[in-house]
């Protein structure tokens, strides 16, 4: 029996294709092969792009238009996603000034320009295959180190100098065997005391046959998936919680105990209560039997 | 009695008579310092004690131990919970990032499911309990409070609250799984000798899986001392004390870190940090929600006034 990739028990898998519902743009990704681990419930694509066609793709396909977006003209703005993330980090490494967080994928960059107020002075870096992003991000954030690779950021700052790695919809964008290699640099990246900010879909098995658009996502993680795989490769894990996710039964939730506020409710309590109440940030099972987002705090794992 | 000097050096040892173990973790109690008790009021109760701190885990007990009829006397009427003054004017709900932020981080912990149950023990005004009802789902709320004005205040406001007067009256109560239990700012006030059986109590009282939440003033008397009143609190606890009266009571620890503002620091050190942030970004309801997220009450912190943990029972 051949061992998964994803958690790397022995299991049997299944086969599946992804499906693509973005057209041309992602063309390289539709009817590629993949593998489900009856073990884990994780998902992966057997035969992936080459790391020449996804950096292609991310610089000039992927779904980022800054000049058609509204949001480019807003300097700064909240988004309870890295707020979230960033409060969980904190639990379990202590960020003093000066420490370095870096962001691998990091969209609009609202973690770093967050992470420029949640954290005492931090320095800040980032990984993005997208050059108008870089060329963004050095127009808000100039004290940004942003380079395409995580092997440049350790070429810069040497091994175990970043405090906070954060990797929110990032790491489901890697092959298999990418991911892997991107774990070990990470993994000499990271301070020992450091910690590993992870945010990804959640994808068992049962959601990604339901799912009717699979790109550009390469690995479709469950919650053991996850936690196998970042074991493998020298993190123990602090933190992995499903949480509700901004669509469908969180955003309901949340509106439904807004809803449930006393009319007398202080508004600056009410806006508190909300906040903690964000889809983004409760874990779900309470209320949800599968939440839509998986939200993990990794350590290097002590040898 | 006086006060010590700030960073004046840990009074010497001029007791002679034999020096009890460390109720947390068996160690040599070797120091004893001052029991400070300013007001004078509070001497018959209070009065005429030392704090014995633990060279090994850094546990303070004040010394001798005060008897349960004394104490159930002072907190019944005497004691002076958080919020009396909102109670007073009868504001209710009543703002209270703390609590937020202690049910936020439990929840993190905790698979907490409909209709199961949340226990307070020391509620006082009862502010957790409304903050449990809005960020838990449909939860059965227990608690465990001895000061009859803040009884009085929590069955007018929330009715729906099962009080009792002691931990041993919860089962009677009590028909749902406790899934989370909070005990926050409370341990501090039992006698040193009486934590680790506290601690069990809950621990029996709690389902499989279930969480219980700590937080308590962070104060190792070995590294820092710079108290002005003890008055009531009867145990003082380091990292390492709390760490190990969880485990002796049987919980695996999830979390234990210091949180709020740094010891030393300036007392505008908030009003400084939050003058910092951007306007844009601190204006509205998003914007309070990342001053609660900056709030020291949630902020962990190397050093921090108070200290969280974590619980959970295998």
């Amino acid at each position: 029996m051949n061992k998964c990739s994803i958690c790397g028990n022995p299991a049997q898998f299944s086969k599946a294709h992804i499906r693509n519902t973005r057209g041309d743009s992602a063309v390289i990704f539709e009817g590629l092969e993949v593998y489900g681990c009856a073990h884990c419930e994780s998902s992966w694509v057997k035969q992936a792009p080459s790391a020449e066609e996804l950096a292609e793709y991310y610089d000039k396909h992927y779904g980022i238009a800054l000049k058609k977006d509204k949001r480019i003209d807003i300097p700064l703005r909240w988004d309870s996603r890295p707020a979230s993330l960033i409060m969980m980090a904190r639990l379990f490494s202590t960020f003093s000034p000066g420490d370095i967080f870096m962001d691998i994928g990091p969209g609009y960059g609202d973690a770093l320009r967050l992470a420029a107020h949640l954290l005492p002075s931090p320095k800040l870096a980032c990984i993005e295959f997208n050059q108008e992003l870089i060329r963004f991000y050095r127009s808000v954030l100039p004290q940004v180190f942003a380079k395409d690779s995580t092997a440049a950021v350790l070429k810069r700052f040497g091994e175990r100098s970043v405090k906070y790695v954060y990797a929110a919809h990032s790491l489901e964008h890697f092959s298999i065997a990418g991911l892997e290699e991107e774990l070990d640099d990470i993994h000499r990246l990271m301070a020992d005391d450091g910690a590993f900010i992870i945010e990804v879909p959640h994808v068992p098995v049962g959601s990604f046959k339901k799912a009717k658009n699979h790109t550009p996502h390469l690995i479709f993680f469950s919650r053991p998936g996850l936690v196998g795989l970042l074991e493998r490769n020298g993190f123990e894990i602090a933190l992995c919680v499903e949480v509700l996710g901004k669509n469908g039964l969180g955003k309901r939730y949340a509106e439904t105990l807004k809803n449930d506020n006393p009319e007398s409710l202080d508004p600056l309590l009410s806006a508190m209560l909300s906040a903690a109440n964000a889809g983004d940030w409760i874990a779900a099972r309470d209320n949800a039997k599968t939440g839509r987002i998986l939200k993990c705090i990794a350590r290097k794992a002590t040898r | 009695m006086t006060l010590l000097q700030q960073n004046e050096p840990f009074a010497a040892d001029t007791h002679s008579e034999q020096i009890s173990p460390c109720p947390i973790c068996g160690g040599e109690q070797g120091k004893k310092i001052e029991y400070l008790v300013p007001n004078a009021d509070h001497e018959a109760t209070f009065g005429d004690r030392h704090i014995a701190v633990c060279a090994d885990c850094g546990f303070g007990n004040s010394l001798p131990a005060i008897s349960g009829d004394d104490l159930g006397r002072y907190y019944a009427s005497d004691f002076a919970p958080r919020f009396r003054a909102q109670i007073a004017k009868d504001q209710w709900p009543i703002l209270d990032e703390r609590s937020i932020s202690q049910i936020t981080i439990a929840r993190l912990f905790a698979d907490f499911a409909s209709g199961d149950g949340f226990l307070d023990l020391g509620p006082g005004a009862g502010v957790s309990f409304f903050t449990a009802s809005q960020l838990l789902p449909d939860p059965v709320l227990f608690g465990v409070e001895m000061n009859a004005e803040m009884i009085a205040n929590l069955k007018r406001k929330m009715p729906q609250v099962r009080i009792v007067s002691a931990l041993e009256e919860i089962p009677a109560v009590c028909d749902v799984p406790l899934k989370i239990i909070l005990t926050s700012h409370c341990l501090e006030h039992f006698n040193g000798e009486e934590i680790v059986s506290t601690l069990r109590q809950i621990h029996e009282l709690m389902e499989p899986d279930a969480i219980l939440a700590v937080e308590v003033p962070h104060w190792d008397l070995r590294d820092f001392d710079k108290r002005r009143n003890d008055v009531p609190h009867l145990s003082f606890f380091s990292v390492d004390s709390l760490g190990r009266a969880l485990r002796t009571a049987g919980f695996e620890i999830e979390l234990l870190k210091t949180f709020g503002i740094p010891r030393g620091a300036p007392k505008d050190y908030e009003k400084q940090r939050r003058s910092k942030l951007d306007k844009q970004l601190t204006s509205g309801t998003v914007g309070q929600a990342l001053l609660l997220a900056n709030s020291p009450d949630v902020m962990p912190r190397d050093g921090g006034k108070v200290l969280r943990a974590v619980g959970r029972k295998n």
